[in-house]
């Protein structure tokens, strides 16, 4: 079980809605991931275009919701978003992303930290996506946030724990969930940061641009199973030196 | 008078509340979001708040997104 702030939730994977060729697709794989908490975005309206009803496949499948504030280049563009989506979902649950640079997407570590702690100030559940610093970490937690998000590597970039010495860090230290975000391109990369003891992942586009969406989802939900199992169970210690044996080292090849 | 609607400038009359904009605008009310010079206007004031010239209003909904 996975506890965030006062929920309790079943799966440990969280879901992206985000990139999903169309919403009856986005709709299966969220329930072959079996996650119970999934991702959107806030976007102007644009009374010329489609309204995209991203909500009532949400909706049938009782899933909670994290709207994020992609977009925001600074802590009060975040701010602002944050107080959209609380009024415009009715929740106080925040997915906090701050990145000014539109090439990489990386967080701004300092506008994040000054939009948690206001954010936290108005009651909200702030989860904030982040860079793998240990320290940033300890700050945002000391703010009061409910749990931290940590990149495995950028955004879409299907690229892996990159930052896997740092996530080991931010782990050991932790006293709010892990949920590593961003870069998780393959169920194995999952599975590792469960390992690890990660709390939680964050998929979206290895699970949307999949050939086959809900196959992967389901992928992602057994590797996070797999993964968490063998992280409670213990791992053997690795050597990066000598061999150890694992069979006696007797000497009967000697005597033939 | 000339408000700002989404970076887009219209033209309303004195007496239109947020209630009548969203739906001059045709918008699904579900899941939206109404501010004005960054001031959230809650739901439940919409019908009786008006507008000022050169209001600079945000509505916002909900959108796929990871």
């Amino acid at each position: 079980m996975l506890t965030i702030a006062d929920h309790t939730f079943h799966s440990r994977l969280l879901a992206g809605s985000g990139k999903f060729s169309s919403a009856e697709t986005m709709e299966t794989a969220l329930a072959a991931s079996g996650s119970e908490l999934v991702t959107l975005a806030l976007k102007r309206i644009n009374s010329d275009s489609a309204h995209d009803d991203i909500l009532a496949p949400v909706k049938s499948l009782g899933l909670k919701l994290l709207p994020n504030t992609s977009g925001a280049r600074n802590a009060e563009e975040a701010i602002f978003a944050a107080r959209l989506a609380k009024e415009a979902l009715g929740t106080r649950w925040l997915k906090l992303e701050i990145h000014p640079d539109p090439n990489y997407l990386l967080p701004d570590p300092i506008e994040t930290l000054v939009a948690a702690e206001q954010l936290v100030k108005e009651g909200f559940t702030v989860l904030p996506y982040c860079g793998a610093d240990p320290v940033l970490c300890q700050r945002l937690t000391d703010a009061g946030c409910a749990a931290v998000m940590p990149l495995g590597a950028p955004i879409g970039s299907n690229m892996g724990l990159k930052t896997r010495d740092f996530l080991r860090i931010i782990i050991e230290q932790a006293r709010v969930p892990v949920i590593i975000d961003a870069g998780i391109g393959a169920p194995s990369h999952a599975a590792e940061a469960m390992e690890m003891g990660a709390d939680a992942v964050l998929v979206n586009t290895a699970i949307a641009t999949a050939r086959d969406p809900a196959k992967m989802a389901q992928a992602f939900r057994e590797a996070i199973i797999c993964g968490r199992r063998a992280y409670s169970a213990g791992l053997g210690s690795a050597f990066t030196g000598q061999a150890r044996a694992t069979s006696p080292m007797t000497s009967f090849l000697d005597t033939l | 008078m000339q408000i700002s609607v989404n970076n887009q400038t219209i033209e309303i009359n004195e007496e239109m509340t947020v209630t009548a904009l969203v739906k001059a605008q045709n918008l699904n009310t579900q899941a939206i979001a109404v501010a004005v010079n960054q001031h959230i206007i809650h739901r439940e004031n919409w019908p009786e708040y008006h507008f000022s010239s050169g209001d600079k209003v945000d509505i916002v909904t909900v959108v796929a997104g990871g």
